[in-house]
């Protein structure tokens, strides 16, 4: 994972421009601790900041084809870059690098090969021979990127907003799963997949297909040379990543150099439900565990930090990234460079309680799609950038090309929350690694259900947050807000804490525009707010007592489910009525 | 004959003793040069008779002053005769108190070992009020002054200020009116010239006027820190009483007001035992900032975002300790000890707190003379604590290794700091308005909220009770006085390995800077050697990493291959070129903090080359700073006059490696969490270094005598051979010079690019101070002061004339360098050289030492 900074046509040449470049560039070094590189051509500069995951004594980017007329910045990883060499025979490689191919793949295809790489990226591409250049970004975003345009007619590139927040006079996030070519003058998205029109889908549920979909997803994320770790929170996501790469870790080429035995990381409170449940997975794998404690200020001293890096103001992505910021820099003080992580899975199998709600099929196909296309905003971002502002990279299997086609071309009927046949959330998942002879996880962990990831690390941890922005922010504070904020006005004093702080880092308007707000229950999209009908009612923070008579209305209909706590109300984010919370 | 008409040789008596006496005689008296006894009967005699005349006779007490300046070049005179002398005759006998100063001066240099309170003491005797304008101005900038009188002096100054200037004029005035009954025509033009000086002299007054303004403030704040804990006053002026009770009262509230309040963060994290990736390594970067009187959660975040300046320097963890209005920032570099070695460290009850940035050779040692006491942690620095309780303050001495902490005694909120003695880890200390008294490691974390601030002086203590800085380092040596002890090849040899392997206690991979001269290849053959029986051997495996950086095809490269061929090292070229360089210079003088050219160019290559070795995941290295200084390993060494010179010399560049060559190795791997060690500047090895007669350093090419020979001849193993014969009498590439010659050609065509004539013709008025006479000066200078803005910044970079590194006492040793003390100076170098070249030393020395006035900032 690394950092990555363009600046296009900006008609300057100068050394000062050049100097201003690498200051810039510097925003983003903790991306990519181990080496810098800038190229530049006439008025275009291609900067970049690297994280050796592979070679770290050579393979220093920028990349180049072979006469060196084709220039390639790229922050990534192509997981099927041995096959796509094959495919370019009559090409000669400088590097090693997985990245390499990119140029290639342009010099054959033109600026439609995008489609054929496999894994997460996002790359810069100067055509020295016409001067242009082509951006793309992967189909989900996993990886971050940004936009922006100066006054002097230029494009500006980058992993992270600060690399360009100052000097562009407008920027916004580059769309995932889209290219920008400057002969087209403008984005294409080249990521088509069957799901993206929201359409139904009919392909009944089979359980092997989502297996092997999921495992290959896994083994193809296992491709370094540097020691890594699993986080490993206990809950079914994260703990099915660890099942699957302790199987087949021994094979890896990792493996033979640093042992097989697998790391796996935790962070908490001391005392937190996620501690006791990963280190019960973890005793289960028989991985070497790390658990961290962290304080609540230890905590609140990190998030003026955790917004700089995070770069958004969004209420749960702060309280989420913290603890994982905070792990991020332990883990790396271990010299781990690499972790698999379990995001994707909730929002590619509904597995959110509100999902429980979803009225038809329909309308929960929809809402996955809606929020796998919403991902890039909230935990790709929260994964990518607090992890990486220690120079470690997350990757994440459940967001694999094609592991997304197949779990998003079944039949929606059967990911729908029954409990009545004693599904729950994320059933498919779930059944599907089931396996009775040779288990990946116990049968009480595999139907466990959920904790969201900020309760998960302690129950006082949003209490403290709370209490923090309350003794900063006053009540004069909040009656303004709306004058002060017009665009996403806070509407607690913890959103107003933080967005004071993404302000004066981020001043800009279009800084404030990158932020996604609206209306949300319990994580859900603005849409899905409409399945009930109490929950639009209710767009006050006060909208609590309403859910509680709803609450006790659903548990009429008796859940068979061993349920969430109530806490989870404290971690609906602030927008709008706090969130559904289904209690026996 | 009357006592006042007499001549002060006359009252030189030599000690006469007969052996007799000297057996019977134990006490160190018997051997001052002169007798001084009779004299003081002398003067008590004359005293009793005459004592009506003293008064009216001036002669009298210049003739005291002049005999008490000769007596006190005496290094065994005790400090009591010394002062009864100087006592003896009332006080208003003296109009004026300078020839008493000039000798009290040449004592405290002479015994530069003397505590302060005795420097105090001795000050005291004479009267501040005294003194004219000059001494005055010599004296507030004397740091060999007791803190406490540069305070009067400066207050004395203030005061008096303007009464003298006027006074200053008028004497002028008066001669002029002289000259003018003279009636001397040709007198017009010298007259014309003389008003111009006098104006120049006027302008400088007042310059000295404003410094004197900014040090008095300064001291002001010093000193009303002292006078809430010290109630001792004597000579002091109306005002300062004033200044004195406003603050104290100040103080009392703010007092009340904190007990009221008082409780303790602590915001450390606790981890379970982790796997053996983990190891031992405590390079951090430390902040504090003490009695700010402001604790509100404002402050704790702009103590936060400070300490985030020096992330870099430990990336790993880190901890900020809150006491009322004292805050403990602490940046971690990786771990001694996995499960608690967080910083800030405590002591049994959690009274004391310490925050370090270092390392503690020997704790294991004192850790065993401290069997009363209980530690949390395995971190060789948890020690600090408890010998404070053990000892007090006077502790810092018994340290072996290279530090920089602050401690924080909650009992009586009282704090010191303190710094290693050459001052190989950085540290800055700060004074805001508000009365805080600020350190941290680099400028960078204190150079935005203090109104005051300079480099920590290197083997001193600053302690809150007693006030002030004092030095607890004295070795032998600081005194620059000749030694004779002989050359013994195989101590020398027997002492260094021992600072070496004192450095490999570490269980985190580890690596070598191997540029293949002398120094570098000396420590990897010693390291190479040990290495087996270390802890991190056990770990890491005992092949040593060895890294090298340069331009393609550069010197080093070839050579540092070389011996590493030799030696069987796992060896790592690292090459970048012209263009990564000059792309990397702001931020090397970000992190390096300096404008000085010579350390500027010198740190780029490390500055890339310790990015690299980090992404390797090596988290120290040995380095090879200081050989040059100990031993004379420069060029312009050849020049030495005589032994006494070469070894004031030798002595100088050691005092002052914390401004060169420390600062280079530490800052710039620490830009990147790597930890630099430096083997040669090991206490007991300088100890011992600094011994030898200079004689044997000289470079004596008659003898076949090069530089370093000592070093090299104690490394000579004709059995068991620590390096091949050609590299251990190789001769000496100057560290910029070693990485390609095209580096600093590159590095001034840019300079010359992005400065222009212009520019470099208004550097005076542009910057005043260290005015940079190249344009390579001037560019790096525009950095540095984009990112330090502050004249205190400014004030931490050494300047005056140099020549090929030396210090500006050595340049005297050659009147064609000092007739030349601008950049063209490199012409008369040059005949200088080429006249040495005919001395058959070496036929590559000529061309050699014209690279090295290139390379040089050839006399800034």
């Amino acid at each position: 994972m690394c950092g990555i900074l363009a600046v296009l046509g900006c008609s300057d040449d100068s050394q000062a421009k050049r100097v201003r470049v690498l200051e810039l560039s510097r925003r983003l070094r903790h991306r990519g601790p181990d080496w810098s590189g800038l190229y530049q051509n006439g008025d275009n500069y291609l900067a970049h900041q690297r994280l050796a995951v592979i070679d770290p004594a050579s393979g220093d980017q920028p990349l180049f084809n072979e006469d060196k007329t084709i220039v390639v910045t790229v922050n990534g990883e192509i997981y099927n870059h041995e096959e796509l060499r094959k495919r370019l025979k009559n090409h000669r490689f400088r590097t090693g690098s997985d990245c390499d191919v990119i140029a290639h793949l342009y010099e054959e295809y033109g600026v439609d090969f995008v489609d054929m790489l496999d894994g997460i990226f996002s790359f810069v591409l100067l055509d020295t021979r016409d001067n242009s250049f082509m951006v793309a970004r992967d189909a989900i975003g996993v990886t971050s990127l940004y936009i922006g345009w100066g006054l002097d007619g230029s494009v500006w590139i980058s992993s992270e907003m600060k690399g360009l927040n100052d000097d562009c006079e407008h920027f916004e996030t580059f769309p995932p799963g889209h290219f920008y070519s400057s002969k087209l003058g403008g984005f294409k998205q080249w990521y088509n997949p069957p799901w993206f029109n929201e359409s139904v889908p009919s392909t009944p549920y089979e359980p092997l297909a989502i297996r092997h979909a999921f495992e290959n997803a896994v083994i193809k994320r296992l491709m370094t040379d540097v020691p890594f770790g699993v986080l490993l929170s206990g809950g079914l996501d994260s703990s099915l990543v660890a099942s699957i790469t302790a199987r087949h870790l021994a094979g890896t080429k990792a493996a033979k150099q640093w042992g097989p035995q697998l790391h796996s990381f935790c962070v908490g409170l001391e005392g937190s439900p996620d501690l006791k449940a990963g280190k019960e997975v973890a005793e289960y794998l028989g991985t070497v565990h790390h658990e961290f404690h962290f304080s609540v200020q230890d905590g609140i001293d990190a998030i003026e930090d955790v917004i700089y890096h995070v770069e958004t103001y969004d209420v749960t992505t702060i309280r989420a990234s913290t603890p994982m910021f905070l792990m991020s820099r332990k883990i790396k003080s271990l010299g781990v460079k690499m972790v698999l992580s379990g995001e994707g899975s909730d929002e590619i199998f509904g597995g959110y309680l509100y999902f429980h709600k979803a009225p038809n099929k329909q309308e929960f196909h929809q809402e996955t799609c809606r929020k796998i296309k919403a991902l890039h905003k909230y935990d790709c971002l929260r994964a990518n950038k607090s992890t990486s502002a220690f120079g470690l990279e997350a990757r994440v299997p459940f967001l694999d090309k094609d592991f997304i086609n197949i779990a998003m071309s079944l039949d929606p009927e059967s990911k729908m929350i029954k409990p009545e046949e004693g599904r729950i959330e994320k059933w498919v998942l779930r059944r599907a690694f089931d396996d009775e002879e040779r288990p990946y996880l116990p049968k009480h962990i595999l139907y466990r259900q959920k904790e969201q990831f900020s309760d998960g690390v302690g129950y006082s941890w949003i209490d403290g947050l709370k209490d923090h922005a309350a003794q900063n922010v006053n009540d004069k504070m909040m009656s303004n807000a709306a004058h002060i904020f017009p665009h996403n006005t806070p509407n607690t004093k913890e959103a107003y804490y933080y967005r004071m702080i993404f302000e004066r880092f981020f001043p800009q308007n279009s800084a404030r525009l990158t932020v996604p707000g609206g209306a949300t229950v319990a994580c859900s999209t603005a849409k899905a707010v409409e399945w009930d009908a109490s929950w639009s009612n209710n767009m006050d923070p006060s909208g609590r007592a309403a859910i509680g008579v709803h609450l006790s209305a659903y548990d009429g209909k008796k859940v068979a489910l061993p349920m969430p706590p109530l806490k989870a109300i404290d971690d609906m984010p602030m927008m709008m009525g706090q969130g559904v919370v289904i209690q026996t | 004959m009357a006592l006042e008409d007499a001549n002060v040789c006359e009252l030189l008596i030599p000690n006469f003793k007969n052996e007799d006496q000297q057996k019977g005689a134990s006490s160190p008296e018997v051997y001052t040069i002169y007798n001084v006894d009779v004299v003081h009967r002398i003067f008590e005699y004359f005293l009793m008779h005459e004592q009506q005349q003293v008064l009216g006779k001036p002669s009298i007490t210049k003739l005291l002053d002049n005999y008490l300046a000769e007596i006190a070049k005496d290094p065994c005179l005790p400090i009591t005769k010394f002062q009864v002398l100087a006592e003896m005759l009332p006080e208003n006998a003296w109009k004026c108190h300078d020839g008493l100063y000039r000798a009290i001066d040449m004592f405290l240099k002479t015994h530069p070992s003397l505590s302060e309170h005795d420097r105090r003491r001795l000050c005291k005797t004479m009267n501040c009020e005294k003194l004219s304008l000059d001494a005055c101005l010599h004296a507030a900038q004397n740091d060999r002054l007791p803190l406490r009188t540069i305070v009067q002096i400066n207050t004395q100054v203030l005061f008096s200020e303007q009464v003298k200037m006027r006074m200053m004029m008028q004497d002028k005035l008066l001669e002029k009116k002289e000259e003018n009954s003279e009636g001397r025509e040709d007198k017009q033009m010298s007259r014309d010239n003389e008003i111009k000086t006098l104006k120049e002299e006027l302008e400088n007054v007042k310059k000295n006027m404003v410094e004197l303004q900014n040090d008095y403030n300064e001291l002001q704040q010093e000193y009303e820190k002292l006078s809430s804990k010290q109630k001792s006053s004597h000579n002091w002026g109306l005002r300062w009483q004033k200044v004195k009770k406003s603050f104290q009262i100040k103080r009392e509230d703010d007092e009340t007001r904190d007990g009221a309040r008082r409780r303790i963060f602590t915001a450390s994290i606790s981890e379970k035992p982790l796997c053996s990736l983990i190891a031992a390594t405590t390079m951090c970067g430390i902040l504090a900032v003490l009695g700010c009187v402001d604790n509100s959660q404002a402050k704790r975040s702009r103590i936060i975002e400070l300490s985030r300046r020096l992330r870099h320097r430990g990336p790993d963890w880190s901890g900020l300790h809150c006491f009322e209005d004292c805050y403990l920032a602490h940046e971690r570099l990786a771990i001694v000890d996995p499960t608690s070695g967080d910083q800030p460290l405590y002591n049994e009850d959690k009274t004391i707190a310490v925050t370090v940035n270092g390392e503690i050779y020997n704790h294991k040692a004192l850790r065993e003379n401290l069997k009363s006491h209980q530690f949390r942690t395995g971190s060789d620095c948890e020690v600090i604590a408890h010998l404070y309780e053990e000892h007090g303050e006077e502790f810092v001495d018994m340290l072996d290794g290279m530090f920089a902490f602050v401690l924080l005694d909650t009992r009586d909120k009282s704090f010191i700091a303190a710094r290693d003695a050459i001052g190989i880890t950085p540290l800055y200390i700060g004074w805001g308005l508000d009365g805080s008294v600020w350190f941290a490691s680099e400028m960078k974390a204190l150079s935005d909220d203090c109104e005051q601030f300079m480099c920590f002086p290197p083997g001193h203590i600053y302690s809150s009770k007693q006030g002030g800085l004092r030095r607890w380092y004295n070795p032998p040596w600081f005194s620059e006085l000749v030694p004779s002890t002989p050359y013994d090849p195989l101590l020398v040899r027997n002492t260094f390995e021992k600072a070496v392997i004192k450095r490999l206690m570490t269980d985190v991979p580890f690596g070598v800077l191997l540029s293949g001269g002398l120094d570098s290849s000396l420590v990897a053959s010693v390291a190479l050697r040990h290495l087996e029986k270390s802890e991190a051997a056990c770990q890491w495996g005992s092949k040593l990493h060895t890294f090298c950086i340069g331009l393609k095809g550069s010197p080093d490269l070839k050579a540092g291959r070389e011996v590493a061929d030799y030696l069987g090292t796992r060896h790592y070229e690292l090459h970048f070129t012209v263009q990564d360089g000059i792309d990397a210079i702001e931020e090397v003088i970000y992190h390096v903090e300096t404008y000085d050219v010579t350390t500027i160019r010198a740190s780029t290559p490390m500055f890339l080359m310790s990015r690299k070795i980090k992404s390797l995941g090596v988290k120290m290295v040995l380095s090879g700073e200081g050989s040059d200084e100990i031993f004379g390993g420069y060029l312009y060494f050849h020049k030495a006059p005589n032994k006494k010179e070469f070894h004031e010399e030798t002595c100088r560049k050691i005092k002052a490696l914390h401004q060169y060559d420390c600062l280079r190795a530490n800052k710039s791997t620490s830009a990147w969490g790597v930890e630099a060690r430096v083997p040669f500047l090991d206490k007991e090895f300088i100890n011992v270094a600094m011994s030898i007669d200079p004689e044997w350093k000289m470079i004596r090419p008659d003898l076949g005598r090069i530089e370093k020979w000592v070093l090299r001849n104690a490394f000579d193993d004709e059995k068991n051979p620590y390096l091949p014969k050609h590299i251990l009498y190789r001769q000496k590439e100057q560290f910029s010079d070693g990485v390609g010659y095209s580096w600093i050609d590159g590095l001034k065509d840019h300079a010359n690019k992005h400065v222009s004539d212009t520019m470099l013709m208004n550097a005076s008025f542009v910057f005043p101070d260290n005015t940079p006479l190249t344009k390579e000066a001037y560019y790096y200078r525009t950095i540095f002061e984009k990112f330090f803005p502050k004249s205190a910044a400014r004030a931490t970079v050494p300047g005056g004339p140099s020549v090929a590194c030396s210090t500006a006492k050595a340049v005297e040793w050659d009147a064609a360098w000092s007739q030349n003390l601008d950049p063209s100076g490199r012409a008369a170098l040059g005949v200088h050289v080429s006249a040495y070249g005919e001395d058959k030393t070496e036929d590559s020395r000529p061309e050699k030492l014209q690279k090295l006035a290139e390379k040089t900032p050839a006399i800034v």
